[in-house]
């Protein structure tokens, strides 16, 4: 399974861009900061290509290795084993919640009678379908899908230009507050959603045809799609205003309830969806994968195919039980989880794995050159 | 395997391709809009009306009533609109709602607490647009019939769309319009208000379809303005179409401008192209403002009598509609000023988006700094030809004289 698999180029960089949209749009980015939210998902693009350098740092040294087998090497049987299980444990939590995200949009705007497990069962079955259809399988499916992607945002974008929606002094005052509130967005929740997310790709980076192609596409990913985030964020503000943003539970939904050209175009909400949900599925997708590729890695499973159908189960009731209502759910998710789960996931852990391994390394050459 | 994994696949196919919860066209009633009033026992009445949609048919209109109008009390309106099938058959839906009615009543006591429920539900869209009524109860305003449209509803959206494009004197207000302002530091929402002409008793029913003239007859008032969420006052619609133009809508409008001479004679102009700009700055806690606007218009009657083939005409109509928009405009603004001391134009916003700091010293008290601001207005008038005449037959007859 791991060495057959090749992905090129295009392909990753398509899946990355998916990747990073994500829920960043769902829910709006960096609402904290106001009218100038755009300001920090900016600056977040070079923080996500700092944590980005630390994972292909890592991917250098073990080119043919995942996170949880090269956390092993690195810091010992034992540890390393346990820390690669907690980020299998983290993998599988982060699929869940963006599957409740998605099922919870899924509710409060067009299903409001069904059942968040009706939903999330649709969505987890189909994952499961490509799933056993294979990586590369779903490598190309994610081309397709960035096609389908801007063959709906583009004319989305036309539409709003022409229903004359967007005021861009929505935008003004800049800064009205200082860079504190701005900072404060940044970090640590806009690196870490969605930039430092990309610490699933550990996983994925060996089935990146080579190195030069992952880091090339890499950072090309962050860039474009941390630019498209940022335009985003901005004719979102300039269209709906600061205030609506901050009360709006799907901001781009308001957004794109505001366009009406002629009484003839108009309810819109339904394509929108059709975006959302294609992009939920490459991200819960993702993180479903690194958690399957991370539970046959560390329990040597010769099929880890096998595991899919039960963590799938686990995955679809997680993300019904997680939170008892949609209040808790985004109060964990804005709160919690960026502090006590992301933090060290994305930063703290792949950077010591690094510094450990930079050293372990000049020791051992330290070691070969004494001999001598 | 492949085999035990398609069964399922099918069966969910079989349950993806409808929706279970839909419901018939023939199920349903459509709202195009709803009133609310207040009552003495309860918060609130909310009336709906549910349109018949085969008597807005032509074809198929056997001459009932093109409409349902039914009220209930209760004390919010997002319980009151699922409650409604105590008069109602069908599920009433919402989405199409085309207007919101506030009787003044209501809207003297406060209109935040119900928009909460509209700006919420997912059903209802921003595409509506809030009036109030006034001198009448809300429900009266729903129930007086109109031969076009029919129902009272779609007449009004219509009027109001139909008023806007010729004349302006409506600012089309939405619910994203009165949250924006709600919320905004220095902005106060307004609303479009209308009121029956004739007897309102005799407009509930189709008989008042079948006169040349109605006798009753829903007409655009004025422009109802608020403070901190309540109705205080009422500005005449010419008022009311400075205010648009100032908020950069006004679409096409018509000036009629006495000539030189003050004898009781005027020319007609008919403006498009209308922009207007907002400058301004604040000093030791006083704030300044220029005004420029600009339009382009062709010159539509001419009692004035000069020659129209001159240029130098065009430049003396040009002056003199200049002085007249920038006299008016600027005893509009006034009369806000002094009648409701508040700030309905959005002055204390550009401060805002502009000069942040120096307006963060006065934010708290803005609608009084207001209230003394010194506003000069700037008007930049083209007149551009003057329809299918050059000089005016009047000129000739004069002549012959």
């Amino acid at each position: 399974m791991k060495s057959k698999i090749k992905i090129g180029g295009l392909q990753f960089f398509c899946l990355i861009f998916l990747f990073e949209l994500g829920s960043a749009v769902l829910f709006g980015m960096a609402k904290e900061a106001k009218q100038d939210a755009w300001i920090p998902i900016l600056l977040g693009i070079a923080g996500g290509c700092i944590l980005f350098s630390v994972y292909l740092g890592l991917h250098k040294r073990y080119p043919d290795l995942p996170l949880t087998s090269y956390s092993q090497q690195i810091l010992g049987k034992y540890l390393g084993w346990v820390i690669g299980f907690g980020y299998v444990v983290y993998f599988s939590y982060l699929a869940a919640r963006v599957l409740r995200d998605f099922e919870e949009l899924l509710v409060i705007s067009q299903y409001h009678n069904t059942s968040l497990l009706t939903l999330g069962l649709y969505m987890i079955a189909s994952i499961i379908y490509v799933m056993f259809k294979g990586f590369e399988v779903f490598s190309r499916l994610s081309q397709i899908c960035l096609f389908l992607f801007l063959f709906t945002a583009l004319p989305i974008l036309l539409l709003e230009v022409s229903a004359q929606l967007l005021q861009p002094e929505n935008l003004l005052p800049l800064l009205e507050n200082g860079w504190s509130p701005v900072i404060k967005a940044l970090f640590p929740s806009t690196i870490s959603v969605p930039f430092g997310e990309m610490v699933a790709f550990t996983m994925l980076l060996p089935l990146v045809k080579d190195y030069k192609t992952a880091k090339r596409f890499g950072y090309l990913g962050i860039i474009v799609s941390g630019l498209y985030l940022t335009f985003r964020t901005l004719m979102n503000i300039a269209a709906i205003g600061t205030d609506a943003r901050m009360r709006s539970t799907f901001p781009v939904l308001t957004e794109i309830g505001l366009v009406e050209i002629g009484d003839f175009i108009q309810r819109l909400d339904s394509l929108i969806l059709i975006i959302l949900v294609i992009l939920g599925f490459v991200k819960i997708f993702i993180f479903f994968y690194c958690a399957v590729l991370g539970l046959g890695d560390l329990f040597k499973l010769k099929k880890p195919d096998k595991m899919i159908y039960p963590l799938g189960i686990l995955i679809i009731f997680t993300s019904v039980f997680i939170a008892p209502n949609f209040n808790t759910h985004l109060e964990i998710g804005f709160k919690i989880v960026p502090i006590y789960l992301h933090l060290p996931f994305q930063m703290a852990i792949p950077i010591i794995l690094l510094l450990v391994a930079l050293i372990k390394s000049k020791i051992k050459k330290s070691r070969t050159k004494q001999p001598n | 395997m492949k085999k035990i994994l398609l069964a399922p696949m099918l069966i969910m196919v079989l349950c993806l391709s409808g929706c279970w919860d839909y419901r018939e066209l023939a199920d349903v009633t459509v709202v195009t809009g709803i009133a609310v009033d207040k009552t003495q026992n309860n918060k609130y009445k909310l009336t709906v009306e549910g349109i018949n949609a085969q008597e807005l048919n032509n074809r198929t209109a056997a001459g009932y009533a093109p409409s349902i109008v039914y009220s209930l009390s209760g004390n919010s309106i997002a319980e009151l609109t699922q409650k409604m099938n105590i008069g109602f058959s069908r599920n009433l839906i919402y989405s199409h709602m085309r207007i919101l009615i506030i009787s003044e009543t209501a809207a003297r006591e406060g209109i935040t607490e119900f928009i909460d429920f509209l700006e919420r539900d997912r059903e209802i869209r921003d595409d509506f647009r809030l009036i109030i009524s006034r001198r009448t109860s809300a429900a009266q305003i729903l129930k007086t019939t109109y031969p076009f449209q029919k129902s009272s509803s779609l007449k009004l959206f219509k009027q109001m769309d139909s008023f806007r494009r010729n004349w302006g004197g409506n600012p089309s207000v939405q619910l994203n319009d009165v949250v924006n302002a709600l919320t905004s530091p220095a902005v106060q929402p307004v609303m479009e208000a209308v009121t029956i002409q004739g007897k309102a008793s005799k407009g509930p029913s189709v008989e008042n379809m079948k006169k040349v003239t109605p006798d009753a007859l829903v007409v655009l008032d004025s422009l109802g303005i608020f403070r901190e969420g309540k109705l205080i006052g009422f500005l005449p619609l010419n008022d009311s179409r400075y205010y648009v133009w100032l908020r950069g809508k006004l679409d096409h409008t018509a000036f009629s401008i006495e000539c030189r001479k003050q004898n009781n004679n005027f020319i007609t102009l008919r403006a498009y192209n209308n922009k207007s700009k907002i400058t301004g700055h604040l000093e030791d806690g006083k704030a300044a403002f220029k005004v420029k606007l600009q339009l382009e218009g062709f010159l539509d009657s001419n009692h004035c009598g000069k020659d129209l083939n001159k240029v130098e005409t065009y430049k003396e109509y040009e002056k003199l509609a200049e002085k007249y928009i920038e006299k008016e405009m600027k005893l509009s603004i006034n009369k806000v000023q002094k009648k409701y001391k508040i700030d309905v134009y959005g002055f204390g916003e550009y401060l805002y988006r502009n000069d942040y700091k120096n307006f963060k010293t006065v934010e708290h008290n803005w609608d009084n700094v207001f209230k003394n601001a010194k506003v000069e207005v700037d008007a930049k008038v083209k007149l551009r030809r003057t329809a299918l005449r050059t000089k005016s037959f009047i000129s000739e007859t004069k002549a012959k004289h």
